[in-house]
């Protein structure tokens, strides 16, 4: 079904993880999604801003939310984990604290009540609306016998009761899309573990040991390829990997939408898998070795 | 036309100190169809009550209304005087002159007028009323017990013992439940089994129990007294009238690689087994799924071998139906699977097991004697770690609740380990340790002290594989969420306690309820803790929330005394205040026109069809009250479109003029 | 009758009478007694054994004799005696106030109260402010001088001008003739129910096709009526081979008639059409019952028109008295005739309840309160129930704005259960189901 969304694409999608953004637009188009740039974005403020000024963090947020309502929106799509996070646990304190509501429209000169309105969309709640056929409808392959391990991270399923995810701790909905588009899921341990974040910059050796975890992890568990939806998650467990893992140790990070792109008939190059500094031939190998449709 | 008499109650002061009784009297004379109205100091005293009998014979009542306390204090006691007399009981009503009036006014004035106002409804009230009999419903004394567990098997002998006729059923094909499984039992360190054992052997040879074994529960019909139970016998491919038991057919049997349910999938079995050597009938079934014979039509081996000649692979499913009185549901649980846990190593590691299959693993007729070996490679274990409240009191991922007996068998596990492995080092993570009851706290107290376990208060965030050992990654919660990390040979999940998947299903054939979580609700948790919403049905243990032994045996010998005092009755008498869809004859008619939506708003299943033929010969379907499963709530009188459904005691027609009587 | 002008005298003593459940409420309220508390005496109980059994007459009725408030009380949610009759009775209750509100009722002088056995204080404290509240409100005479319109004036001549004017019959479309015709052949249907022309009267109506050859007379629907109208028939549950030519309205009466039993979806022929009347398919009402919500303009709640809320929307912007005066204006102009009822493809039972008066809930002369307690009882009867059709309204002579009361409750049933009447034929009945979580702001 057609439906349009304001989108937000945040800073990552414009610089580290371009590819995040391309293969994100190919898949919508495919899906008949419309997604509208929000005019005049601001940055989310991301975890630092919050950490310093709760106010300013929430007012970045807030004008975001407004310029998307001012636009005709109610739904913004959010890619990026951290922007997500932002948005929504800006709307949870406007519906929740009454106060805060009425400080952060005071800040941004808005009447009351009419932020509460809008919604804003994880990918996990973006795939929650869709339905298994119209997930199905587009794929031109399957993929047949590739294993993955999906990789949720903190913010996109936590804190519950700003994400709403119904269980947090073994989040579901990108396992439900694997298995739409022929992969199997594997069950393994750091599904919803630390990554390592913002540390990438700061404090390597932490990501190196949070990174290994998870990529030894999945690869006990058999998994042939990893997929995540944030662009941290997979700066840390693919750029990163290739400082951490021997060569001989290492599984590709992709984005779900990278992976739904293959499926959809798109190709590599364009879906952006060249940027990956892991070697991604696993996973087109496996959509390769099946048939048309 | 009415007779009415009206009698007013001062009692004592309580009732003639605010209001003028004499006047209230004196006034009700004028209210039509009264022909008889007097005050009366004690109306409830024997005295009292003559004047009423004596009133009723000497005016001919056909009605009376006494104003005096709340009918919640002594509507029996007029109703059964009026009986006394010859009067239908169910045309005595009550005005509330006292909690309702006297008691909340100061102002004689006022009370009076209210008083007044009160009588005249009731009488219009009565002049409605029409004569009912008590509802007598027949009882079957015969009951059945669903699920062979302790709670069962308990139920099952006390109920015999007082002379009750019991079909005790079990899906399995032995009796004995999870309690079979167990090793020790807290806090005494009892062997299960020789404390079940001989349970097991008395309720299959009491002559008042009958089994049904390998045996479920398809349907219920009818209602309390009244049961008609549909059971399904799944086919044993045993004709064990035949078998002795002996048990050469499980020796010989090619098929030896299925994972046993009783041994928690730690050891294997053969596709024709009895499931342990302790079970209860001793006879084996075929398993249908992986006998060869059955699948493939080649082999037969233990039919050659069956020297009885009892195996016969064509034996099929048997449906039939037993009539019982009363039904009581010891259905038990289940332990939630560790796949339900990826966080912690996947939720698929072999040295990672449930509370339940530790038992296995410690009891000395497990899969390793006793020994506390770890299923990998059998490596005996040396450091063991136990992780509480996996899945319960987790609102976010699973469950909400507490699973209230793993404290307990996690401080029996991690006892029964330090006595088998002295060397050993035993770690239990804990959120806090519950334990009230009888000996329980001293018991955990020695775990710590005595036995020197290892426990911290502390989540558990994940485990990860580290070949055969397990890593637990834990945030000690009393020292600021510090950070450990535990390596143990083997993790023991006290998973939660679950409801039974199928029991929601059964509940809802027979009309109980089950809250959010899917265990069964008992009519008040308090006050009537064996009850169901529906008369007749009973809980016995686990089934309704999770238990441990000494609750889930009280549980069911009290449900054998409900049953027991339910069948000290001829039969049944229940009030007929209960709904009828009105007919008009002949031939038989009625003005519903079979909406059913009162079908669907009952809460008792008391929404029969029936059939009715017109004059024409053409027929249609209405409604039709069950006279044993209706309560008598009135909320299918308020729904029905056509206002075609009544409630007798509480018709339009009494409400309608009880109304005309006040405004 | 003239009561209620005494009452108005000073000294105002306010008359209410309470409907509460046996378990729960009047316990408490005798716990009140047993622990003296003092309240004042205005308000006179009525014992039921559940809030489950209080129908919505018994609140009416009281208001319509001269109560200036009802107090309706039962167990707290998950207390029931009888374990869910207080859910299902607060489903009641939000749906009549949600009508009451619309029809400019007094809302305040309707409370509702959860109070519990051991809540002796709440009782008392309830009754007490209660007392206070309509004491301050004084008598409801708006309401009660319903009781004086003993006239009913006709509507505006326009008005009545409009309904009689007369359309020419338009014959069925070719395609949908054929497949009738050939389903009759083929022995599929044994009588259809259509459009018949009738020239003599220049109209068009609803009647039973028995035969191919009585088809010539098929005719196209016309808007603003609805092909179902089941009241005067027989029962048809049993009745195989059954056909109706339906529209997306129709098809919706017909699910909401599968619901409550009145048909056999399987042996339902149904000649599907598009809202425009053209024909698109065939098959049993099993096979077409789904996605009848689709079937109507994106937004909508059923069949009730955007335009028709638009204007329920603007009209409860106006003040309540507003609205109460316009209601007891326009239903001034009934004249009891019941074509509304005759016309509604819901109503199927053969003896409304209305013409039963054994008792007699409300008078049916087309007096004020006759008239007045006809538009209540007859929008709440079709709670969850109505699909929108708007045949009540078109087929009535007085021109009353049926349509807006029964958009007022399938907003309610939308807003309030998620609800949608004749979606869905498998889901119980509105009022005969429940959710722990409904809302219950309005009970204290």
């Amino acid at each position: 079904m057609s439906a349009t969304f304001a989108y937000y694409p945040g800073c990552s999608l414009q610089g580290t993880e371009k590819e995040y953004n391309t293969s994100l637009q190919l898949v919508a188009k495919a899906l008949d999604h419309k997604l509208e740039e929000i005019p005049n974005w601001l940055c989310c403020g991301a975890t630092s801003a919050h950490s310093i000024n709760h106010a300013l963090a929430t007012a970045l947020a807030g004008d975001t939310l407004a310029k998307a309502q001012d636009a005709g929106h109610s739904k913004i799509l959010a890619p990026c984990a951290m922007c997500y996070s932002r948005l929504a646990t800006t709307l949870h304190q406007i519906k929740s604290d009454p106060d805060k509501a009425a400080s952060l429209e005071k800040a941004l000169k808005r009447e009351k009540g009419g932020l509460a309105e809008m919604r804003a969309l994880s990918m996990l709640d973006w795939a929650r609306e869709l339905s298994d056929a119209e997930i199905q409808a587009p794929i031109k392959k399957k993929f047949k016998g590739l294993k993955i391990a999906c990789y949720y991270g903190c913010l996109l399923v936590r804190p519950q009761k700003v994400t709403g995810v119904e269980n947090a701790e073994i989040p579901q909905d990108m396992e439900r899309v694997v298995r739409l588009l022929g992969a199997e899921p594997v069950s393994w341990t750091m599904a919803t573990a630390c990554c390592g974040a913002s540390f990438s910059l700061s404090d390597k050796p932490s990501v190196f040991r949070l990174g290994r975890r998870v990529i030894e992890s999945a690869r006990k568990a058999g998994a042939d390829a990893i997929i995540v939806a944030c662009p941290m998650c997979h700066t840390n467990l693919d750029m990163r990997q290739t400082e951490f893992q021997a060569a001989d140790e290492r599984i590709p990070a992709i984005f779900i939408t990278q992976l739904m792109g293959l499926a959809y008939g798109f190709s590599p190059k364009e879906l952006g898998l060249e940027g990956n500094f892991v070697n991604t031939d696993a996973i087109t190998a496996a959509l390769a070795a099946t048939e048309e449709g | 036309m009415s007779r009415i008499g009206v009698f007013i109650c001062h009692c004592g002061e309580n009732i003639g100190k605010t209001v003028d009784c004499a006047r209230v009297a004196e006034e009700a004379k004028s209210f039509p169809g009264v022909v008889f109205a007097r005050d009366n100091t004690y109306t409830c005293s024997e005295p009292g009550q003559a004047i009423i009998r004596e009133a009723i014979k000497e005016h001919g009542l056909t009605a009376v209304v006494i104003g005096s306390c709340s009918p919640r204090m002594h509507e029996s006691t007029f109703r059964r005087t009026c009986a006394q007399a010859g009067l239908n009981p169910y045309m005595c009503e009550i005005a509330n002159l006292r909690e309702q009036c006297s008691w909340v006014h100061s102002n004689r004035e006022e009370a009076t007028a209210k008083a007044i106002e009160i009588v005249r409804s009731v009488v219009a009230r009565v002049r409605n009323n029409t004569p009912l009999d008590p509802i007598r419903v027949p009882i079957t004394k015969k009951v059945m017990v669903v699920g062979g567990g302790i709670a069962g098997i308990q139920c099952a002998l006390d109920l015999a013992e007082g002379g009750a006729e019991v079909v005790l059923v079990e899906r399995t094909s032995s009796l004995g439940g999870h309690m079979s499984q167990l090793s020790e039992t807290f806090p005494t360190l009892d062997c299960s089994q020789c404390i079940l054992t001989p349970r097991m052997v008395d309720a299959a040879s009491n002559p008042r129990i009958k089994l049904e074994m390998y045996t479920e529960v398809e349907k219920v019909d009818g209602y309390i007294g009244n049961f008609q139970v549909t059971l399904h016998r799944k086919a044993r491919y045993v004709d064990w009238n035949k078998c002795t038991g002996c048990g050469a057919c499980t020796q010989k049997c090619p098929q030896k690689k299925i994972p046993s349910s009783f041994d928690e999938g730690m050891s294997m079995r053969t596709a024709i087994s009895i499931p342990f050597p302790q079970a209860v009938p001793s006879k084996p079934t075929i398993d249908k799924d992986y006998c060869m014979k059955l699948t493939t039509g080649k082999c037969g081996v233990c039919s050659k071998i069956c020297k009885a000649g009892a195996i016969d692979y064509e034996q099929k499913d048997e449906h039939f139906t037993v009539d019982v009185g009363a039904i009581v549901m010891a259905t038990g649980f289940q332990v939630m699977d560790t796949d339900k846990f990826p966080y912690y190593a996947g939720g698929s590691h072999p040295n990672l097991i449930t509370g339940l299959q530790f038992e296995r693993i410690a009891s000395a007729s497990g899969p390793t004697s006793g020994e506390i070996k770890r299923p990998s490679d059998g490596k005996p274990v040396k450091t063991i770690a136990f992780v509480q409240c996996a899945g319960s009191r987790d609102k976010a991922n699973h469950v909400a609740y507490c699973s209230k007996i793993c404290c307990m068998y996690t401080a029996k596990h991690a006892t029964l380990f330090k006595h088998k492995v002295h060397d050993g080092n035993a770690w239990v993570m804990c959120m806090d340790v519950r334990t009230p009851g009888k000996g329980y706290d001293e018991f955990y107290r020695r775990t710590i002290e005595h036995d020197g376990v290892h426990y911290i208060r502390s989540r558990v965030s994940r485990i990860i594989p580290d070949g055969d050992d397990l890593i637990l990654m834990v945030a000690d919660t009393l020292d600021g969420g510090k950070q450990l990390q535990i390596k143990a040979d083997m993790v023991v999940l006290a998973t939660a306690a679950v409801p039974q998947p199928d029991v929601q299903k059964m509940a809802q054939t027979m009309g109980i309820a089950y809250d959010g979580d899917g265990w069964l609700t008992e009519v008040h948790p308090k006050l009537r803790p064996v009850e169901t919403a529906t008369a007749g049905i009973f809980l016995a243990g686990a089934c309704s929330g999770p238990k441990d032994i000494p609750d889930t045996v009280s549980q069911a010998s009290a449900v054998a005394a409900k049953v027991l005092g339910l069948f000290a009755h001829p039969e049944l008498q229940r009030e007929p205040t209960i709904a009828r869809v009105n007919r008009c004859a002949p031939p038989l008619q009625s003005s519903c026109v079979g909406c059913f939506t009162c079908e669907s708003v009952c809460p008792y299943k008391a929404i029969e069809r029936e059939t009715l033929r017109a004059r024409d010969g053409s027929t249609r379907q209405v409604a039709k009250v069950n006279a044993g499963l209706c309560q008598g709530c009135g909320t299918c009188v308020a729904t029905c479109p056509s206002k075609s459904i009544e409630l007798d005691g509480y018709t339009d027609k009494q409400i309608f003029a009880a109304l005309n009587g006040l405004v | 009758m003239d009561w209620y002008k005494d009452m108005a005298e000073e000294n105002f003593q306010p008359k209410i009478v309470a409907f509460v459940c046996r378990w729960c409420t009047y316990t408490g309220a005798d716990l009140a007694g047993m622990s003296r508390l003092q309240y004042p005496p205005n308000t006179k109980v009525i014992m039921l054994p559940c809030s489950g059994r209080i129908d919505i007459n018994f609140v009416l009725r009281a208001f319509m004799q001269g109560a200036d408030g009802v107090l309706v009380s039962g167990c707290h949610p998950g207390d029931c005696h009888y374990n869910e009759g207080n859910y299902r009775a607060r489903r009641r209750w939000t749906l009549l106030r949600d009508l009451l509100d619309t029809l400019g009722f007094d809302l305040r002088r309707l409370k509702l109260a959860w109070i519990s056995a051991a809540e002796g204080n709440k009782w008392a404290q309830t009754v007490t402010d209660f007392t206070k509240e309509i004491t301050e409100l004084g008598p409801y005479t708006e309401l009660h001088e319903l009781c004086d319109c003993v006239e009913s004036p006709l509507a505006p001549e326009a008005a009545i001008a409009a309904k009689m004017a007369f359309t020419e019959a338009k014959p069925a479309e070719d395609a949908l003739l054929k497949t009738v015709q050939q389903a009759f052949s083929e022995e599929k249907v044994a009588k259809v129910l259509g459009w018949r022309s009738r020239p003599t009267l220049k109209r068009t109506s609803p009647d039973w096709f028995e035969s191919a050859e009585e088809l010539k007379d098929l005719a196209a629907p016309p808007a603003g009526v609805n092909v179902v109208r089941l009241c005067d028939e027989p029962v048809l549950a049993n009745e195989p081979k059954l056909g109706v030519i339906a529209r997306p309205r129709e098809l919706a009466s017909l699910n909401v008639l599968t619901q409550e039993h009145a048909l056999n979806p399987e042996q339902v022929t149904v000649f599907e059409l598009d809202a425009d009347g053209k024909y698109l398919r065939t098959g049993t009402l099993r096979e077409l019952s789904g996605e009848v919500a689709q079937k109507f303009p994106e937004g909508q709640v059923v069949g009730h028109s955007a335009e028709t809320m638009q204007k329920l929307a603007e009209f409860m912007q106006k003040p309540r008295a507003e609205r109460f005066a316009f209601w007891k204006e326009v239903s001034q102009h009934c004249l009891h005739c019941y074509a509304c009822r005759q016309a509604c493809p819901i109503c199927h039972c053969k003896k409304c309840y209305v013409d039963k008066n054994q008792p007699q809930w409300f008078p049916t002369a087309a007096d004020g309160m006759g008239n007045f307690s006809w538009l209540i009882v007859r929008a709440f009867h079709l709670a969850g129930r109505c699909i929108g059709c708007g045949a009540c309204q078109t087929a009535c002579p007085a021109d009353i704005p049926l349509n807006m009361l029964n958009a007022t409750l399938a907003k309610s049933a939308l807003d309030n259960f998620s609800y949608q009447a004749g979606v869905n034929p498998e889901v119980p009945p509105l009022q005969a189901d429940f959710s722990q979580k409904d809302q219950e702001t309005f009970i204290i």
